[in-house]
């Protein structure tokens, strides 16, 4: 990744984009959000929505869509697929 | 953007990643009272999980949006970990029981809680892992790209 000027320049690697390093940054935490939410639905149960008494309806429906969401945020943003890697 | 799309903003990925690190606390907090209430030992551990997880990433974005990128990264690693506890947790239960109650030396001894054994049971990646360990897991002069002067930042950033 080359740098110009506080953004960082992804040509080199395919992509025809320039970012900066907040950018990176959240992708990068994005990436590991999506999985922890997938993991956390694979080993929970509706007994914890149920837990949270009147909002457990509220709360199904923003479950489904904030795994809709992070899908098409994968899908969209071209940083999903992008390794934020340190080594010189 | 190559196919046209409106490209995706920091404000974006900042408003998701909070509806998500929202969403591990609000239901890891579920999980657990319905552990509780079960007396579900299994449960309760990955419902401790999925809070760890939330707290680790919405201090992450919290971090991000102070510009303390290095502290940032630095908690990823955590989040790697943790998730891969979660997914082991739901192919071996009775070792979620085990991880709850057991004493540190116990934890340390068991070698199936080691990081790498852990990755290896999950089918986690060792590339991102070490990337991870790199970014601020564990402390590498390298780090310096994260932080402030770095040629990577902007002036006053």
């Amino acid at each position: 990744m080359a740098q110009q000027g506080g953004l960082i320049d992804l040509t080199p690697a395919g992509y025809d984009i320039q970012v900066d390093l907040r950018a990176l940054l959240l992708a990068d935490c994005l990436q590991h959000v999506y999985d922890a939410v997938l993991a956390t639905i694979k080993v929970m149960d509706m007994k914890a929505f149920e837990a949270l008494g009147p909002l457990e309806d509220r709360s199904v429906e923003l479950t489904s869509k904030l795994v809709e969401d992070l899908r098409n945020w994968r899908k969209d943003d071209p940083l999903a697929m992008v390794a934020l890697d340190l080594k010189l | 953007m190559a196919n046209g799309a409106e490209p995706t903003t920091n404000e974006a990925r900042d408003r998701l990643l909070g509806e998500a690190s929202g969403f591990l606390i609000t239901i890891g907090m579920g999980m657990r009272i319905a552990a509780e209430r079960a007396r579900d030992l299994q449960a309760n551990a990955a419902a401790i999980c999925t809070q760890i997880n939330g707290d680790l990433t919405g201090s992450q974005r919290d971090l991000i949006a102070h510009n303390n990128y290095y502290a940032a990264a630095a908690l990823g690693r955590q989040v790697l970990e943790t998730t891969q506890l979660l997914e082991y947790f739901f192919d071996n239960p009775d070792r979620a029981e085990f991880w709850l109650t057991a004493s540190d030396e116990e934890l340390k001894q068991a070698k199936d809680f080691r990081p790498f054994a852990l990755r290896a049971a999950t089918g986690a990646s060792n590339d991102v892992y070490s990337r991870h360990c790199l970014m601020g897991g564990h402390p590498r002069s390298v780090g310096r790209l994260l932080l402030p002067g770095s040629r990577w930042r902007s002036k006053g950033d």
